[in-house]
């Protein structure tokens, strides 16, 4: 049992005091030990990783690849990146000098933004949003401009993105994530366009976070790096579109001059990634279009039963064209108050959802669930919260009756 | 194939630009081509993996464990190196809140100096050293006083180690040993001699005791026996186990830094890969036997 003395303690960085670890983490966590509880909070696939997949990581165990990787990953891996970004979204990565095999999605956006990044930089990040690029950037001494789009219907409009860079012209970069987490909104070509036109006019990085690139419903998915390649640095994976995020793989493709910087924070950060998960990474980019289909499927399922179910309660959602997440405005009676309404949810009817302000300004008033998980679970979650909104319905009632 | 301006070129970390590949690994690289060269350059174990190692592996591929782990690893794998160190080097580190799991001692390392410098920081390095501490250093804005050990037989001194001490408000101190390059190490009473010179002084020290396992001398003794409240203790499976690719490394240090380097370890990975994790826990756990073999 080590005690580190309080002097020695006060003598770390200081901006350790400004960063707090994952809040939908420890909002999982605290309603975890709710007895019964169904959680819809994590984003993370409850499918297990495709067969041909787990093979091909086993194969690279057996025949002891258990030596050092090349640093940027293996050649095979990129290969078969470069080919899903050019055969699903007509983009042009050149393997050996514009892609990086990351861990995850996580590393490609800590070293992106450490590549660019020097203290007093701003940053301008669309919100409600992922709350890892707001925690990089504070690490990092940069500073977080929020752009709140829930005005917008959560989309970022090309007058708010225009007015934001006017006000700040020397931003360093703009983090855009669609398919988004937590709200599921997408853009189309004509907006991502309008956008790019925009961007264009700046000597602004655009950090553009498609890792749910894979996951929509209502159109086929257009990456920003399609209208803006010179300014992009483009981050995906294989964690949701092939239920893999236990093997961390991340993929960063950009401007070769860039990749070669961001490639030696890589090295500092980690060396380089495991064997067996890029073994069984270059199967699932080569191999499993089939695969994602299938599970894109299932979540297209539970996605209709869901806006459907919850329409029927006379709740609001967020245009759900992708990710697997759907963002519910919550009752009037709990006004903005979306943790009041997440603790009372998760401990009257037992379902535990993700409060919508963990994810940044106009999260306010909504909550996020995540529906990978199984249709049973999902129509159990809904019955409850079907009861519990009755239940409160009557009891304002009653309350009236009183008066 | 994608070409970035100029001009937005030029806008990037300007620190950037001092950075470079590690050397090692690109001198490597570069005498590869060589016809008929015989390397004996990188420091990696030239053993596979032992079967058992690898036996667990594939058991948490075929059971599915494809989700995100725990951030700080799994527990069994915690629990693992908790009795690894207790059994092998007499230390006491509490699986639950005294043992982050990393991506390699690299991680470790890189999230530890993250976790306690800010630029200007001064930190001690005895050279020769591992290039990459002065690499690591550069990007975060830090600056290494390198303090020449050949005179001593490449060891520091306790003498040294005070000279340096009274003329820099260093913040820490890296200490690697047995060391890369040079293979010395250094006996319990050298390390209680200087334990207590940097006792001292409210100074962090980075112990990057990867080698340990590879005493052919005595048995390793670690700096954090002497010095438990000031260690940032930095090992892992890559060297002892021949499982470099696998990617284990770990940090024992007192809770409160430890609940900071995990703030940094979920924003840079989220957390490590279950089957590495696996593996992991069997070599810490049941291969002793397999590292004497490498004698
Ligand atoms: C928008 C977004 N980006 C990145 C990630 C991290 O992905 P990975 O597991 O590949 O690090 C997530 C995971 O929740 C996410 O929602």
């Amino acid at each position: 049992m080590p005690v580190i003395t309080n002097d020695l303690l006060k003598k770390i960085n200081p901006v350790m005091d400004q960063l707090q670890p994952g809040s939908i983490r420890a909002f999982d966590e605290q309603v975890s030990e709710i007895e019964d509880i169904i959680k819809l909070t994590l984003g993370e696939p409850d499918f297990d990783a495709p067969e041909k997949v787990k093979a091909a990581a086993i194969a690279s165990v057996e025949n002891n690849e258990s030596h050092y990787a090349k640093t940027p990953g293996n050649i095979a891996l990129r290969e078969a990146m470069a080919a899903f970004l050019s055969r699903k979204y007509d983009l042009n990565y050149e393997p050996a000098t514009e892609i990086l095999v990351t861990l995850g999605a996580t590393e490609a956006i800590q070293i992106s933004l450490a590549t660019i990044l020097e203290p007093g930089d701003e940053v301008i990040i669309p919100t409600p949003t992922f709350p890892l690029y707001e925690s990089d950037v504070i690490s990092l001494g940069g500073v977080p401009v929020f752009v709140n789009t829930q005005p917008d219907g959560f989309v970022l409009t090309p007058e708010r993105l225009a007015a934001t860079l006017a006000d700040h012209p020397t931003a360093k970069c703009l983090v855009f994530n669609y398919p988004s987490n937590p709200t599921g909104v997408t853009y189309t070509a004509t907006q991502l366009e309008a956008l790019a036109n925009i961007i264009k006019q700046y000597d602004v990085f655009v950090m553009s976070d498609e890792i749910y690139s894979e996951l929509t419903y209502t159109q086929q998915h257009v990456s920003m790096a399609q209208y803006l390649p010179e300014q992009t640095i483009l981050i995906s994976g294989a964690s949701k579109a092939y239920a893999m995020t236990g093997y961390r793989i991340g993929l960063l493709a950009a401007p070769a001059a860039l990749v070669k910087h961001i490639t030696k924070l890589h090295q500092y950060a980690v060396t380089t990634h495991v064997n067996s998960a890029m073994a069984a990474a270059t199967v699932a980019f080569n191999e499993c279009d089939d695969e994602i289909a299938v599970m894109r499927d299932a979540y297209q399922t539970r996605r209709e039963m869901l806006v459907h179910a919850f329409t029927d309660m006379g709740l609001t959602v967020a245009s759900p064209d992708g990710a697997f997440y759907l963002f519910i405005k919550i009752p009037a009676a709990f006004g903005d108050d979306d943790f009041k309404f997440a603790v009372t949810l998760a401990q009257e009817a037992k379902v535990a959802l993700i409060p919508g302000s963990s994810f940044g300004p106009g999260g306010q008033g909504y909550v996020r669930l995540s529906y990978a998980a199984s249709e049973a679970k999902l129509n159990t979650a809904v019955e409850r919260i079907r009861i519990y909104l009755e239940g409160m319905k009557k009891r304002e009632g009653e309350q009236y009756a009183r008066i | 194939m994608p070409e970035i301006s100029a001009t937005l070129l030029n806008r990037i970390n300007p620190i950037m630009d001092t950075l470079k590949p590690a050397a090692i690994r690109a001198f490597d690289a570069q005498v590869s081509d060589v016809p008929g060269i015989i390397k004996l350059t990188i420091g990696e174990p030239d053993f596979d993996a032992p079967a058992k190692i690898k036996a667990a592996a594939v058991a948490s591929i075929k059971n599915n464990e494809s989700h995100y782990g725990k951030t700080r690893g799994s527990l069994a794998l915690r629990q693992a190196i908790s009795d690894f160190l207790r059994r092998k080097y007499e230390l006491d580190y509490s699986a639950d809140s005294e043992i982050i799991v990393t991506v390699g001692a690299m991680e470790a390392l890189e999230t530890s100096l993250r976790t306690i410098l800010k630029p200007g920081d001064e930190v001690i390095v005895p050279t020769p050293g591992y290039p990459m501490y002065l690499s690591i250093l550069k990007s975060l804005g830090a600056v290494p006083i390198c303090v020449n050990t050949a005179v001593n037989g490449f060891k520091l001194t306790p003498q040294q180690l005070a000279d340096e001490l009274y003329h820099h408000n260093a913040k820490a101190i890296i200490f690697n040993f047995p060391s890369n390059p040079t293979g010395v190490t250094y006996t319990a009473k050298e390390l209680a001699e200087l334990a207590a010179v940097m006792q001292q002084h409210d100074i962090f020290v980075l112990a990057d005791e990867i080698y340990s396992e590879f005493t052919y001398a005595d048995h390793h003794v670690s700096l954090a026996k002497y010095l438990p409240n000031q260690t940032i203790l930095v090992s892992g499976a890559s060297k002892a186990y021949a499982m470099t690719g696998y990617r284990v490394g770990f940090v024992s240090a007192p809770a409160p830094l430890i609940n900071e380097i995990t703030k940094f370890h979920q924003y840079t990975v989220t957390t490590h890969i279950n089957s590495s994790m696996a593996a992991a826990t069997v070599a810490f756990n049941e291969c002793d036997a397999a590292i004497s073999l490498g004698d």
